[in-house]
């Protein structure tokens, strides 16, 4: 009965190292950037939707690759925009772009995370593969970013 | 000897081994799927993605502080607009009425169809305003002149204490030239309709009423001469003479703006540091 047994077990432990490898691989940093573009444009595209007598200038720039981790041994991606608000734009304003901007947020995909040490305000995201994007407004500029998470080489 | 049912004690580590195992295994999967399952996710952006956004707003830091000054002046100019427009909507709700002080030598009446101005007035949409045939001192075109030999004098006033009124007075003898004082005066009611924004944005910049007075002057006898049909030659030899050929409605305003005075509200197009940039 024992030998029986003994191809099953090795399946079962075969199918549970896959398992585990696959959780513990996830996707690498090219995936990742696209994943990350993809949140980064819809952001953009929110922000450029916003009529010009608010928001006046709209640049982007990325995805750059940056240090990071401990002892700056990982790597991550980032997206960054940089905009600027009319001179005729008042506070109301200035509070309706930032709300146009974080409404793409999706909060069914996007889980809010500590923004407390951001330059500027508002706020900062992360999706399940560990994605960062963040909101911030520093009257007179709106910056977005987006930053794939810190991966280190193997 | 004892009945163990069928079982030697020496061999009851088997059964409780393997519960222990059990439990064991039992604990050991469960962490092991809670780890499998945790979420790893960020619960704060890390140092480096806040560098890198602060990294951001510091490489734009002399355009955004070029972009606080420009709104700052934006809204000091834009109150100022507003400011001079609330004062203006209050001067046209005053209906301050001036007192006769010396009857005008002319009579109380102009000569011709319309012996009060009251159809023209209509006509120019000053439908509130009211003439006073009065030759006192608040009549400064008139009182102001001297009182020479065989010399007739004929003189108006439109002064702003009276937003709805106009001075005439004329002495007997020159008749022919009441009327057009009257246009004339009529045509500064509505500069100060039409201007007075611009003419207290002039006070604003510190251009002076004599500063402009000569267009001031001008323009409302050529609007009378180009628009209502007066003879131009009704200002010769007067303190307001129609002496230019490229009279134009807003020609006053031109002459405004060329001293350097707003003529028109502020705008946040005039005062943007930067083109529109979309990616």
């Amino acid at each position: 009965m024992l030998r029986a047994r003994r191809p099953i077990m090795l399946a079962l432990a075969f199918v549970s190292a896959s398992v585990l490898l696959t959780a513990c691989a996830g996707p690498d940093l090219d995936e990742l950037e696209t994943d990350a573009a993809a949140i980064f444009d819809t952001l953009v595209e929110a922000a450029g939707a916003v009529e010009e007598g608010t928001l006046r200038t709209l640049e982007t720039t990325g995805p750059e690759e940056q240090s990071c981790g401990e002892q700056d041994r990982g790597t991550q991606r980032t997206f960054a925009a940089v905009g600027s608000v009319s001179v005729g734009a008042d506070y109301a304003a200035e509070d309706a772009l930032v709300d146009a901007v974080t409404a793409a947020i999706d909060p069914e995909v996007w889980a809010t995370i500590d923004a407390d040490g951001l330059a500027g305000r508002e706020g900062a995201w992360v999706d399940e593969s560990g994605i960062v994007a963040t909101v911030s407004y520093e009257s007179p500029l709106l910056v977005i970013a987006v930053f794939t998470p810190c991966l280190e080489a193997p | 000897m004892p009945d163990h049912g069928g079982m030697t004690p020496a061999r009851l580590w088997i059964p409780v081994l393997a519960g222990v195992l059990t439990v064991a295994l039992g604990i050991a999967a469960v962490i092991g799927l809670e780890w499998l399952t945790a979420d790893r996710r960020p619960t704060v952006v890390t140092a480096s993605q806040a560098d890198a956004i602060a990294d951001v707003f510091a490489e734009n830091q002399a355009f955004a502080a070029e972009l606080r000054r420009a709104r700052g002046q934006y809204v000091e100019a834009a109150a100022a607009w507003e400011a001079d427009a609330a004062w203006i909507r209050q001067w046209r709700e005053q209906d301050a009425a001036p007192q006769p002080a010396a009857p005008n030598p002319g009579g109380q009446v102009f000569p011709g169809d319309d012996p009060q101005g009251r159809a023209f007035l209509d006509s120019i949409g000053a439908t509130e305003v009211t003439v006073i045939f009065d030759a006192g001192p608040e009549n400064c075109g008139y009182a102001g002149q001297e009182d020479r030999p065989r010399f007739l004098v004929v003189g108006g006033c439109y002064q702003t204490g009276y937003p709805d009124w106009l001075f005439v007075a004329w002495e007997p003898g020159i008749e022919r030239l009441a009327w057009p004082i009257f246009v004339h005066e009529a045509m500064h009611w509505y500069q100060y309709q039409n201007s007075f924004p611009a003419l207290l944005a002039a006070e604003r910049a510190g251009v002076s009423h004599d500063d402009y007075e000569w267009a001031l002057e001008t323009d409302a006898s050529c609007r009378a001469v180009y628009q209502h049909g007066i003879d131009r030659s009704a200002f010769d030899g007067s303190s307001s003479p129609c002496d230019i050929t490229d009279w134009h409605d807003g020609w006053f305003v031109d002459q405004l703006a060329a001293l350097g005075v707003r003529t028109s509200a502020p705008t946040p197009e005039e005062f943007e540091v930067s083109a529109v940039v979309r990616p």
